[in-house]
């Protein structure tokens, strides 16, 4: 396990993971994640795969977790399918949900869209996306 | 306006002759069909007309969000009109639209898949039926072979969306 705690990466710069889930790109603030490992993440606790919420149809199994925090400070993991790359990009290269995808119903784990090497990734907040899609991890009994 | 638009013309009889100076009022539209059904929007509501490259889904979006793109230097959301309004697709299959006109409602820049462009008209206001308030059609007109177009209000389309997303 590789400890990734990193701050959001000074003034001006965004430190994120990009990974790729179906067809679509996904980055995920590395200031939000702990650690990244094998899935399924050791111990009990809640977990999230990237494909299942993202792409479905793909059936992409998960091969690597990132270790992160929920809004009330529980362990969670998210599961991810392919490998994660690391990239540090200039603040601008962000922008927040379009006013008009907010009224038609994006959801809340969205925070934004990050634009890198011309395609457009989804930027993720993670503890968001638990509140809403994280359930009992692999190997973790369903709370009765 | 995207070059590719055909020039404004205007609908009526084209043999009849001008009777009089006074100009008949006109109302300019861009004409565009979604599946099978001809539509339009005021042409001052149309920016642009841009091509759908680079689309990014959006996961958890209802499903007549296409996914955004940027255009222009802003990212905008792009509808399908075909799942808002829940039109039927031909039997034969058609490539997914390739160009959207951008579009501003309710004050927010926004996206409408096209399937095919029909181009800038001026209709007479004599030929536009009005429709009842509600839903996001405000008028109806004829444009040849048969074709009856429907002239969409921006705004009441955006809160006809957003409508259906609150209802579930």
């Amino acid at each position: 396990m590789m400890d990734r705690k990193t701050a959001a990466g000074g003034a001006g710069v965004l430190d994120l993971f990009l990974v790729r889930a179906g067809d679509g790109l996904f980055a995920l603030p590395m200031d939000q994640v702990d650690a990244v490992g094998a899935w399924p993440a050791a111990g009990a606790m809640a977990a999230v795969e990237l494909e299942r919420v993202a792409a479905p149809a793909s059936g992409a199994t998960s091969v690597r977790a990132f270790q992160f925090r929920d809004a009330a400070g529980r362990a969670c993991a998210l599961g991810v399918a392919r490998p994660p790359q690391q990239v540090r990009l200039a603040a601008d290269a962000a922008s927040g949900v379009p006013r008009a995808l907010g009224r038609l119903g994006a959801p809340r784990w969205i925070a934004g869209f990050v634009e890198w090497e011309g395609a457009i990734a989804v930027l993720v907040d993670l503890p968001a996306l638990a509140a809403v899609h994280a359930g009992p991890g692999p190997g973790e009994a369903a709370p009765r | 306006m995207a070059g590719e638009l055909t020039p404004s013309r205007t609908l009526g009889d084209p043999d009849r002759p001008p009777e009089r100076a006074r100009p008949e009022p006109t109302e300019a539209v861009f004409v565009f069909r979604a599946a099978a059904h001809w539509y339009a929007f005021e042409a001052t509501r149309v920016q642009s007309v841009v091509p759908l490259g680079n689309l990014t889904r959006v996961p958890g979006a209802p499903r007549f969000v296409r996914g955004v793109l940027k255009a222009a230097g802003r990212l905008l959301v792009v509808v399908d009109l075909v799942p808002l309004f829940q039109l039927p697709r031909s039997a034969a299959p058609e490539p997914e639209s390739r160009r959207c006109a951008v579009i501003e409602a309710d004050g927010l820049p926004m996206a409408i898949a096209l399937d095919e462009v029909g181009g800038l008209f001026r209709v007479p206001q004599a030929q536009l039926e009005r429709a009842e308030a509600d839903g996001a059609v405000e008028a109806t007109f004829p444009l040849g072979e048969g074709r009856l177009v429907s002239l969409l209000a921006a705004d009441r389309l955006l809160a006809l969306a957003e409508s259906k997303v609150q209802g579930g």
